[in-house]
């Protein structure tokens, strides 16, 4: 399973791909593949916005949002990588934008449960919501699991985002007990994902 | 929206349509204001919950509500710098407004200066720790002796420049 670990920089027009430069909270989310380090030349590549999109699920579902809730989705996650470079505590910066929606259990390779809160990134009254999930034992750690809308009429968040949320991070457990997880090569591969467990 | 099995075409049509509406946005100037007020917003959250201090405290010391205070705090308002004052002082900390060229990096808070703090514990001896901390430290990080902790115990901070 292949991680993207999200900071600032990812929104730059262009950019080389690091992992982030503070000691605060490390986002991370899955990716559908890999990106290469150095390009043919041996050079390290010079990234654009639309490179990592495709690959990387959070980012590309938010190219398809309606124009103002797409500048809202940007807005929140802006939002997020700043107060993820405090190491302060979610909901002691972001307030009333960070809620609980649930606790789910999830059974690893080994067969051991564990329980963890689904915590919701957005404004109640707003539409865009990102799902995660926080680990402050050692490390702090978020898994960003996926962004939705939530319809307009609807006071709760769907079950279908928590199941969605629930799959995420059960793939991801299990491919840390497999050893089969790592950061994207351009930000360090497993070595750098193993500094983070 | 699940893409996951969304075509390789697709996936790469929606990474374009990302970027393109993202460059679009950053040409608004509305939102580009949007976001910096979000970006003041967010450091004065920040700079409150390391205060220790409640929204409740701060909002009663700067003299206003705590739904007002809530509101700036989330980005909703747009601060005037009195405001901005009153919320400081109330925070205890000063502001400067720092003016620089869009290139050049921006002025970092005292969240962002710290980097990879580690705390040695127990050296065998006090002469020791010089050398194993220029082992470890290429770029001469100050050495921080922390008042709460024991005689043999130092605490190590190394500061970075943004990228």
């Amino acid at each position: 399973m292949f991680l993207l670990e999200l900071h600032h920089g990812l929104l730059a027009e262009s950019f080389e791909l690091q992992t982030a430069q503070h000691s605060g909270w490390r986002l991370v989310t899955p990716c559908d593949g890999d990106l290469p380090e150095y390009d043919k030349q041996g050079g390290k590549v010079l990234y654009k916005l639309g490179d990592i999109a495709p690959i990387c699920p959070i980012l590309r579902e938010a190219g398809d949002l309606h124009a103002p809730k797409y500048e809202e989705f940007i807005r929140l996650l802006m939002k997020m990588f700043s107060t993820a470079q405090s190491g302060q505590n979610w909901p002691d910066v972001m307030y009333d934008q960070v809620h609980e929606v649930g606790r789910v259990n999830v059974r690893g390779i080994s067969g051991k449960i564990e329980n963890y809160v689904i915590i919701q990134f957005g404004k109640k009254k707003n539409l865009i919501r990102v799902l995660a999930f926080i680990s402050a034992f050692g490390r702090k750690r978020a898994f960003i699991s996926h962004v939705f809308e939530k319809p307009a009429n609807s006071k709760t968040t769907p079950k279908k985002e928590i199941v969605r949320a629930q799959n995420n991070l059960q793939e991801y457990l299990n491919a840390i007990e497999a050893k089969n997880i790592q950061l994207i090569s351009a930000q360090g591969g497993k070595n750098e994902f193993l500094k983070m467990v | 929206m699940n893409s996951s099995k969304w075509s390789e075409v697709q996936k790469v049509a929606a990474g374009k349509r990302f970027a393109s509406r993202l460059t679009q946005s950053y040409q608004d100037p509305a939102f580009r204001a949007t976001l910096r007020r979000d970006k003041v917003a967010v450091d004065l959250s920040i700079a409150l919950a390391e205060s220790g201090q409640t929204r409740q405290a701060v909002a009663d010391k700067a003299g206003i509500k705590i739904s007002q205070l809530s509101r700036q705090l989330a980005g909703d308002t747009n601060l005037t710098l009195d405001s901005l004052g009153k919320i400081c002082e109330a925070i205890g900390c000063e502001f400067d407004v720092v003016l620089r060229q869009p290139h050049e990096k921006p002025a970092l808070q005292s969240w962002q200066r710290t980097l990879n703090r580690i705390t040695i514990v127990r050296m065998a001896h006090e002469s020791d720790d010089a050398k194993v901390f220029q082992a470890m430290w290429v770029n001469k990080p100050t050495v921080v002796k922390n008042p709460k902790m024991a005689s043999n115990e130092y605490e190590f901070t190394s500061r970075y420049e943004a990228a």
